[in-house]
């Protein structure tokens, strides 16, 4: 008793072992292959996922958690706990935070505040672990939603996709189709802006030259002279992530730097080859 | 004394040969004469290319820019000598191609600033307006170079001058003008290495020479085509059945405002801005030119009578011409609004007067502008080949006007294009060196903010593209475009047309030329060799991407094979093939 519960769901991304080690609860979204049904995260690893991925025939779609599995969850932490945060995925490209709203609803007067995080993958989980810190350290529930909402301000997320096909399959490509079409063959570089996948600059050459070009925007980006927390999130290549993580650290005043994997739904939707660099300044 | 008598006496007697002045109809035979002439010679000047590239088209240009000047002369339909000048100023100008039809395009508004008010020029006043004519082209450009049509104009200028105080009547002045101008262009090689390298003149100095050897046998009376087949009736009025002759096929309309709508507004403080503004949704090739008391309007649309209206509530109309261009024969008929404003009333049954009542006026006036679609900027790019247009297109390029290589598009068909883009802010891509200049003036005659990116080739086009962010501003993106055309390099391999010697390659007639940013670099016989040995002079070890875009006249397998070798032998480079579809050049490269 005495603390504020921090709950997230499957898309935050975070490695497995910084859940358990701050007590996060994480609500799995689920991944459909055909008629085969995974739980995000809990019967589909990111490393089955995408050798499912390339096998399967089908390309795979993905559903929110329903408003009552919020609710089990809920329940459970407001009888042991002071109040609960639970911060998600971008209500624009999901539908798990209006299902954790209604879940909300639904606890009459339980001290249960649901944020809209409007990021994705670990940019949604380096706003989860700060929250997680915050409570370890004692801090109230207002505090923690407030400095929430502020870092969702603050965070910046870039990153690249192999082909948009996913994105523009599963309708997540918001803004971005303004990249699609292009007959030459372009590497898109995209933010989320406002909760939404954005173009950032279309680039022409090599995975190189736009892993180098993803450096720079980050670089240009960054407030000057703040230190930072950052992710850099990969779909199965940890060679690429590990060279970004240098380039990164050899450029930025880093204090803390996380190495993630796009997860089974988020993967559903960008597709293997995915790489980003999230973050946001610690003050 | 006596001799000079019975000189006068004599040139009395000959009639046309002498002449104290000349008035606006010869005026108009003249330019009529002289458009005639080069159009019969526009081949040769399109063969005076610097390079041996089959896309010389100086000739078609200037030609195609003065037939622009002749019609608007016709369509004027008489009028004083300084009404003719300003109606071929403005024709010329709304047709101008090239470079070198920008340029005639300022010596014709030259002179008609130099012939403001006149009904009648003598010997003096010729020289002047011809003064007048070569000041303004040099102004025009901004970095005039010597040994060109501006040298030639000027040339022609000064002769003029020294005739006019020599005391010489208006042909001796003509002839020495036409003399003084053709050695002018004899010397434009020694001003001009390239010219010397090449071996050839000036191509826009002898479309103007050729021009002026034209108006000067009018002067004459020598033309015998005007003659037979009037060229040009120069009459007063608008009569109707004043049947002109249509200019060549090779003006081009468009039809999907069917018709041509031109009447002066006369009236007191004219807000010409604001007609433009309100009309610009009326059709297209809109123009509203003049001053705040009496502006001529004119625009090609399918609702006339909804323009006159609005154009009633500011002022009166005269002179009003509806003419529709579906006909074959232009036909020219006044109308008169009032009586179909009246009719429209009476008949109100009829579809055509019930959608006049239901929107006319109001769609005109207080139309709400499509403010929420509009872009913060939108593009122009200029490309031929359909390949070429549909890559630029699907990289952003709002409207592509095709031109470029061998059709260069005219100030209007631009200004049309930006005024399609539904922003307010229109980048114009030019794609060829050719277009920069007239890109450069769009801005005069639409009611946009115009940007001119000055991209020579079409990779820089598609790198300006590709550098495009439809989220910025203007300014951000000016900025991006123009900093991504120093990282593309561009080749191009096509064929001489001529035999020449060019950075020390000896090249025959057809050979195989390859052209490094402007400069030949390779040539041969065989066209994948020339390709190869260009590409090895633009591959560095930074490269990291070449783009072949293959021409109508290359197979695909053709050109994947190509790629195929090039990709062999620089490893480092992903190298990608699309169809361009472009006329002459086999292959367009770009490495970036």
């Amino acid at each position: 008793m005495g603390r504020i519960a921090i709950v997230t769901d499957s898309t935050a991304d975070l490695p497995p072992h910084l859940y358990s080690e701050y007590g996060i609860t994480v609500v799995p979204l689920l991944v459909h292959f055909g008629d085969e049904v995974y739980r995000d995260g809990v019967d589909l690893s990111s490393e089955g996922f995408y050798a499912k991925l390339t096998s399967s025939k089908v390309l795979p779609r993905t559903s929110q958690p329903s408003p009552h599995d919020f609710q089990v969850v809920y329940e459970d932490l407001v009888s042991r706990s002071d109040g609960v945060v639970s911060i998600h995925l971008s209500s624009k490209l999901s539908g798990t935070y209006q299902s954790a709203v209604i879940a909300a609803g639904m606890l009459k007067g339980a001290p249960v505040r649901v944020i809209d995080g409007r990021l994705a993958s670990a940019a949604t989980g380096l706003l989860v672990l700060e929250a997680a810190r915050m409570a370890r350290a004692g801090a109230g529930i207002d505090d923690i939603v407030a400095r929430v909402e502020d870092l969702i301000r603050r965070m910046r997320v870039f990153f690249t996709v192999d082909t948009l096909e996913y994105l523009e399959k599963n309708g997540r490509i918001g803004k971005a189709t303004a990249f699609l079409g292009t007959l030459l063959s372009i590497r898109p570089l995209l933010w989320i802006d406002d909760g939404e996948v954005a173009p950032y600059e279309k680039v022409r050459g090599s995975r190189q030259k736009i892993l180098a070009r993803l450096v720079a925007v980050a670089k240009e980006q960054a407030p000057a002279g703040k230190k930072l927390r950052a992710a850099v999130i990969h779909a199965v290549s940890p060679d690429e992530a590990s060279v970004l993580k240098d380039a990164v650290e050899g450029d930025f005043a880093c204090e803390e730097i996380l190495i993630a994997t796009v997860g089974p739904v988020i993967g559903s939707h960008t597709g293997p080859g995915t790489i980003a660099i999230a973050f946001h300044p610690i003050d | 004394m006596s001799d000079r008598i019975s000189a006068r006496d004599r040139q009395q007697e000959v009639g046309a040969l002498s002449r104290d002045s000349l008035d606006a109809g010869d005026l108009a035979r003249a330019i009529a004469a002289g458009t005639e002439w080069l159009g019969a010679n526009k081949e040769f000047v399109n063969s005076l290319n610097v390079f041996p590239v089959p896309d010389g088209d100086t000739g078609t240009n200037m030609h195609l820019t003065l037939l622009s000047a002749v019609r608007e002369v016709e369509k004027v339909g008489g009028g004083t000598l300084s009404e003719v000048a300003d109606a071929a100023a403005m024709g010329s100008l709304m047709g101008a191609r090239g470079n070198s039809g920008v340029i005639f395009s300022q010596l014709f508004r030259g002179f008609a600033k130099g012939v403001e008010g006149k009904t009648h020029l003598r010997a003096q006043d010729l020289a002047q307006a011809l003064q007048s004519a070569a000041a303004m082209a040099y102004k025009a450009v901004m970095k005039p170079v010597e040994g060109t049509m501006l040298t030639v104009a000027r040339e022609a200028a000064r002769s003029a001058t020294q005739g006019a105080r020599a005391g010489l009547d208006l042909l001796a002045l003509a002839d020495k003008v036409l003399e003084d101008a053709r050695k002018a262009l004899e010397r434009t090689p020694e001003m001009l290495p390239t010219l010397k390298e090449a071996g050839v003149v000036d191509a826009g100095g002898q479309g103007l020479v050729f021009f002026w050897e034209g108006a000067v046998k009018a002067l004459r009376g020598e033309v015998t085509v005007g003659r037979q087949e009037p060229l040009l009736q120069v009459a007063r009025g608008t009569g109707s059945g004043q049947a002109a002759r249509q200019p060549e096929a090779t003006v081009k309309e468009s039809l999907r405002f069917r018709y041509c709508t031109e009447f002066l507004l006369k009236g007191r403080s004219l807000p010409l801005d604001r007609i433009r503004q309100d009309l610009a949704d009326a059709g297209d090739c809109l123009l509203v030119v003049g001053t705040s008391d009496v502006a001529k309007v004119h625009v090609h649309t399918n609702h006339p009578g909804r323009v006159l209206e609005y154009c009633l509530r500011l002022g009166d109309l005269h002179e009003v011409q509806i003419n529709n261009m579906a006909d074959q024969h232009e036909e020219f008929e006044a109308l008169n609004p009032a009586g179909r404003a009246t009719a429209g009333q009476r008949n109100s049954t009829s579809p055509e007067n019930r959608e006049n009542r239901a929107s006319a006026p109001v769609s005109l006036e207080a139309r709400p502008r499509p403010e929420a679609a509009e872009k913060p900027v939108g593009i122009v790019a200029v490309a031929v080949g359909e390949g070429l247009a549909t890559i630029l297109r699907s990289l952003g390029a709002d409207v592509v006007v095709e031109g470029g290589q061998t059709m260069n598009p005219s100030i209007e068909e631009l200004a049309n294009a930006a005024r399609q883009v539904s922003a307010k802010n229109v980048i114009i891509l030019p794609n060829n060196s050719n277009v920069i200049l007239t890109a450069d003036r769009v801005r005069e005659f639409v009611d946009k903010t115009i940007s001119v990116v000055p991209t020579k080739t079409i990779p820089q086009g598609v790198a300006a593209l590709v550098a495009f962010n439809a989220a910025s501003d203007v300014a951000a993106n000016e900025r991006a475009m123009n900093e991504a055309l120093g990282r593309v390099s561009t080749g191009e391999v096509t064929y001489a047309v001529r035999s020449s010697s060019v950075n020390g390659f000896t090249i025959d007639q057809n050979d195989i030329i390859g052209i490094k940013d402007g400069e030949i670099c390779a040539a041969g016989k065989d066209r994948d060799e020339v390709a190869m040995s260009l590409a090895s002079q633009m591959v560095t070890e930074e490269s990291s991407l070449l783009t072949i875009y293959y021409g109508q006249d290359v197979r695909s397998p053709e050109a994947q094979a190509l790629a195929e070798r090039l990709s062999d032998i620089y490893p480092h480079c992903e190298v990608e093939v699309h169809y361009g579809g472009q006329p002459l050049y086999y292959y367009i490269m770009s490495v970036e």
